[in-house]
């Protein structure tokens, strides 16, 4: 994945502590931080499954949260 | 100065009272007359108690993704008839955690909920006298092995 987008991600963590210190909060942080791709890949399919969203309704979500 | 919001910042109010004063505990009646004096320059401080986030559903599939706090906390849902409630956290993988709490009616301090060892014992000795039943030497057998009745039937109507 893109080291800047990482990075990124922690950045958001880190200066969100109320989040940062929930469970999928330190989950999402451990992942970033060991680089394990395939929980990453687990925890979003979780997620997209908890939500009732299709993976690409997910992407987009994101894409417009960010305005990308 | 904002509104304290929530019983978590308490500590923090009290705190603050203290440096104000340069005082222990020990003076709390001093303390009291000190801010007393101030309270004309401070805004009304009021202590809010803090939601409990869920709300009133019909079944557990009312429950929304989104109503369940991202933040840690644990969210109460009830059961309109107060059968159960649901409390349900976000889990590390990924998924909403639920845990049920169901209801047990008490009468004087006494569980109405039937002995579930009782229930169980109950219906075995129903099986029991069944199956008795059906050894008994003069049951009524009936025959199964009819299993095309309606083409037995039809083939008579041929002959």
């Amino acid at each position: 994945m893109n080291n800047g987008i990482i990075q990124f991600a922690i950045q958001a963590l880190a200066n969100n502590p109320q989040v940062a210190n929930t469970q999928i909060g330190k989950e999402f942080m451990n992942i970033l931080q060991t680089g394990d791709y395939q929980r990453g890949v687990n925890l979003a399919n979780n997620l997209c499954q908890t939500y009732g969203d299709s993976k690409e309704d997910a992407i987009q979500k994101a894409k417009n949260y960010f305005h990308m | 100065m904002p509104g304290i919001q929530g019983y978590g910042s308490y500590g923090n109010y009290q705190q603050m009272q203290t440096g104000v004063n340069n005082q222990g505990y020990g003076n709390y009646g001093m303390q009291q007359g000190v801010q007393n004096s101030f309270s004309s320059n401070q805004q009304t401080m009021r202590i809010q108690p803090s939601a409990l986030p869920g709300r009133v559903v019909n079944q557990e599939q009312d429950i929304l993704p989104n109503e369940v706090p991202m933040n840690g906390d644990v969210g109460f849902f009830v059961q309109k008839d107060l059968q159960k409630i649901y409390a349900k956290t976000w889990g590390g993988d990924g998924c909403i955690h639920t845990n049920v709490y169901q209801l047990v009616s008490m009468v004087n301090g006494e569980d109405q909920a039937p002995d579930p060892m009782s229930v169980i014992s109950e219906r075995l000795d129903n099986i029991e006298k069944a199956i008795r039943e059906i050894r008994r030497p003069n049951y009524p057998k009936k025959n199964y092995n009819h299993r095309y009745p309606n083409k037995e039937r039809e083939e008579k109507v041929d002959e």
